[in-house]
């Protein structure tokens, strides 16, 4: 599965995150989300850059969940794949089961029987936790949004 | 000054747009250090290219000691100077040649300076937006932001709404006003655009402030002072510092860190002051309070004065006492001024260097570097004192301290003298025994440069405080200001030109080993007693404050609107003040003029009918001269003492009214009772004698009134 494909998947089912975890940044969703698949290595965390100085002053930045979310997941994507290749034979069906475990199948789509286990879960966790630190969210936003994910993949009962 | 302190500040803000800014004010100054410190910079690097041999030949061509020495007899004998003037002359179209090399690389130079000033201004914007990954905002990323933005620019009444850009990817909660000249841009982080949603008066509240610098026209100084120490580094220090060899940048290494400080440190003042302005600007359309709660959250910082210097933004606890007190805007204090006055300094002898290339005639040199720096002075310490006084007419703060401020404005001059790149180069050798004369003449100087600096900032107020009463039904004090600042700056080039030349005059006369120091200061004297420019000195003092007489406000005046930021609810009376009694001082004037012409006729009467009169020599003519000049001079004295004695306020200024005065009518009476008396009047004499008795009635007056108007106050 192309890197392309992964970022299209994450903006397609950020939303869904964003909707739940900062509904505020819903009315930007589209335009941020076109700005990261233009330039995904463009995402800027709480840096301040030196033109800022000339600003109003507050340096600090917001808890601003979209241009976050889109990196996270496409990490997470990247991870699943390589999670789900084992249980789907047709590789070109990788997608579809990506979409499925996030509870986005597309209609008529073949049926398909994927599932994460608790330990996959669990590095999934981790590593959208990991992702978000990394980009310069605090602990408390960070774990948030690892939570968001983990609600938003199909976990069966 | 004020006789009624009325707390306007209580009521309402000051009004800190209603004159010029310092952020313009500290803008000059940052330019003013920038250009003589590189102006120096230029200058020792084309001595490199130096050709000693040409300055050696020049050396041959000025007059002996021993020629100047044999051409100075007693005060009353006159020699033919014209041999002197004629190989001074020539020594002076040598040196200009030698020294053309130096003039090609400070206007080269300084050329190159602003050319890449202007490169980076104008390049700054596209390097902002490519490196904040800006983009348009459009309508389709955000409609409602869109139509907020375009209500606030109209809200900020802006000619030419902004360009407005953003980065989506970027979670900061800031803007910033950027762009060229004319084109100004206003960029959003994607955090701040968020906050709209969020925290849509916090969002609006960032945005006034972005939008006020657009208003207050501060983006263009922003990024010309950034540009300016930027090419300050690269086209003036880097090639100082490659280009000098190892002596000289040993010896005076230290100047180098001092200037790229105070550039650097100017720099930073026009940025933080910016700010505030904006700050101010903004909460005029912040109804719902948004700017104030968005700065109180600002993280705080305890900083001691020094590390404040450095800052580029003022503490959110400055910004938000200025949100209320905006009289603190309207402060002159005692650091800014010697920092004007220290970049004035620095700046003033490497200009002179610059002018002394271009034209000849030492004198004129100095008048001309004096005019360009009576102008800086004058609108940018000028400003602040109208700024401060305007705050002390209506009440809201103290007025300025003149002594304090003049020291300051002196002390910097002094300092920045000393400090300049220049001062490194101006190694003169010594003539044995004459250190101590040229201490001396010195130390008089710098006591008459305080003198001067003092009496300026002094005039400044006393002008300001009477034309800004003049304006209750104007409206906008700005016309008068920058009349009154044009008044000023020729009133300061006077003194500071004056003082130039002086200084200029006395160093070489002592320097040289020519005789005496007290023959320098008689002769100082009586060129001042017959200087037009003393003259118009002394007339300007007190014409300019009371001719506000003319178009003086009724007692029933109140203060205007653009006093205040806020429009008061009711009508708010000034303060009143004394008035201006010019027809008494012109009164008592007159009678002083008939009293001398009296007194002069029976002297004339008596001269004539004398032995004397018929057969009196040069030097007894001489001396009757000077002895009316004298007695003019003395009952201008009483004439002043008498009106000061009367007049409430600016009883000095009414003194040299009554003086003036009584100057004309004494010079018309000598010169018509010389005429009748068979003696004849041409034009120069008329003129040499009514300014002499003009010069010598007022500085009487001004050595000796002074005392009876401390007298007269404490006994009242």
């Amino acid at each position: 599965m192309p890197t392309s494909e992964f970022d299209q998947l994450s903006a397609e089912i950020g939303r869904s995150i964003v909707s739940r975890a900062a509904p505020q940044e819903l009315p930007l969703y589209r335009s941020i989300s076109q700005a990261y698949l233009q330039a995904p290595g463009d995402i800027q965390g709480k840096a301040v850059s030196k033109d800022e100085m000339l600003g109003f002053g507050m340096a600090e930045a917001v808890t601003y969940l979209t241009p976050v979310i889109l990196p996270v997941l496409t990490s997470v994507l990247k991870f699943l794949a390589e999670e789900v290749k084992t249980s789907v034979h047709d590789q070109h069906l990788v997608g579809d089961a990506l979409r499925k475990l996030f509870g986005r199948a597309p209609a008529g789509s073949k049926p398909m029987e994927v599932v994460l286990t608790r330990e996959q879960l669990v590095q999934v966790r981790k590593l959208a936790f990991e992702k978000a630190r990394e980009l310069n969210l605090k602990d408390q936003e960070a774990s948030l949004l690892a939570d968001s994910i983990i609600g938003s993949l199909a976990v069966p009962a | 000054m004020v006789s009624t302190q009325v707390s306007l500040a209580q009521k309402t803000r000051l009004n800190p747009f209603c004159l010029p800014s310092d952020t313009g004010c500290r803008f000059a100054l940052l330019i003013v250090t920038v250009l003589g410190s590189s102006l120096f910079i230029y200058d020792a690097l084309a001595l490199h290219r130096f050709d000693p041999k040409a300055y050696l030949s020049c050396l041959a061509l000025q007059p002996s000691m021993a020629e100047v020495a044999g051409n100075i007899g007693s005060p009353m004998e006159i020699r033919d100077p014209s041999i002197l003037v004629a190989k001074s002359a020539a020594f002076s179209k040598c040196v200009m040649r030698a020294q053309r090399i130096s003039a090609e690389w400070m206007l080269g130079g300084v050329a190159a300076l602003a050319v890449v000033t202007l490169a980076i201004v104008w390049f700054l914007p596209a390097i902002k937006v490519r490196r904040g990954r800006l983009e348009p905002l459009s309508a389709e990323d955000a409609p409602e932001v869109v139509a907020c933005l375009a209500e606030l620019s109209d809200e900020a009444g802006l000619r030419k709404r902004p360009r407005f850009l953003w980065n989506p990817l970027n979670a900061a909660r800031s803007g910033l006003a950027f762009g060229r000249p004319g084109h100004p841009c206003v960029a959003l982080a994607g955090g701040l655009v968020t906050e709209f949603y969020t925290d849509p008066a916090a969002f609006r509240a960032v945005m006034r402030h972005e939008l006020a610098h657009v208003r207050n026209a501060d983006v263009s100084k922003t990024y010309f002072a950034v540009a300016s120490w930027y090419a300050f580094l690269a086209v003036a220090l880097a090639p100082f510092f490659v280009s000098m060899d190892r002596g000289f940048l040993a010896t005076q290494i230290w100047r180098v860190p001092f200037l790229a400080l105070l550039v650097y440190l100017s720099r930073s003042a026009v940025l933080r002051i910016r700010e505030t302005y904006a700050d101010v600007r903004a909460s005029q359309w912040d109804a719902e309070g948004g700017l104030a709660r968005v700065i109180a959250v600002l993280p705080q910082v305890k900083e001691s004065v020094w590390w404040k210097l450095w800052r580029l933004h003022p503490t959110p606890a400055e910004r938000c006492h200025s949100l209320d007190h905006t009289e603190n805007l309207f402060e002159t204090g005692f650091w800014e001024t010697l920092a004007a006055g220290l970049a004035t300094g620095i700046a003033f002898p490497n200009v002179q260097l610059l002018l002394q290339t271009l034209v000849m005639g030492s004198v004129q040199v100095g008048i001309l570097a004096a005019s360009v720096f009576a102008i800086l002075i004058a609108g940018i310490v000028g400003t602040r004192i109208w700024r401060s006084t305007l705050a002390a007419l209506v009440g809201a703060a103290p007025a300025p301290k003149t002594g304090r401020l003049g020291l300051a404005l002196a002390l910097g001059l002094v300092l920045g003298l000393k400090f300049s790149f220049s001062a490194a180069f101006a190694v003169q050798a010594p003539v044995p025994g004459r250190t101590l004369v040229t201490f001396l003449w010195d130390g008089l100087l710098v006591i008459a440069l305080i003198t001067g600096s003092a009496l300026f900032v002094r005039w400044e107020m006393i002008s300001a405080s009477a034309w800004l009463g003049t304006t209750a039904t104007a409206r906008s004090p700005l016309m008068m200001y920058l009349f009154a600042q044009a008044v000023s700056a020729v009133f300061l080039a006077v003194i500071f030109g004056s003082l130039v030349v002086a200084w200029q005059v006395g160093q070489t006369y002592l320097s040289v080993g020519l005789p005496g120091f007290a023959p320098l200061l008689l002769a100082g004297l009586l060129v001042v007693l017959t200087q037009p420019a003393f003259t118009f000195l002394l007339v300007a003092l007190w014409a300019f404050p009371l001719a506000a007489w003319f178009w003086r406000a009724s007692p029933e005046a109140t203060a205007p609107s653009w006093v205040f930021l806020d429009q008061p609810t009711i009508p708010v009376a000034l303060p009143q003040q004394e008035s201006l009694q010019p027809k008494l001082a012109f009164r008592v004037g007159l009678v002083s003029g008939v009293v001398f012409s009296l007194l002069h006729l029976l002297i004339r009467l008596a001269w004539h009918f004398s032995l004397h009169g018929s057969t009196a020599s040069n030097n007894a003519k001489i001396t009757m001269y000077y002895s009316q000049i004298l007695l003019a001079a003395l009952v201008q004295l009483g004439a002043a003492a008498l009106t000061a004695a009367r007049v409430r306020r600016l009883p000095l200024l009414h003194a040299l009214l009554t003086a003036c005065t009584g100057a004309i009518i004494m010079a018309g009476a000598f010169l018509i009772l010389n005429v009748t008396f068979g003696g004849s009047v041409d034009v120069k004499f008329a003129s040499d004698f009514l300014q002499s008795v003009v010069n010598a009635g007022a500085l009487f007056s001004l050595l000796l009134v002074p005392p009876v108007v401390i007298i007269r106050r404490r006994l009242l």
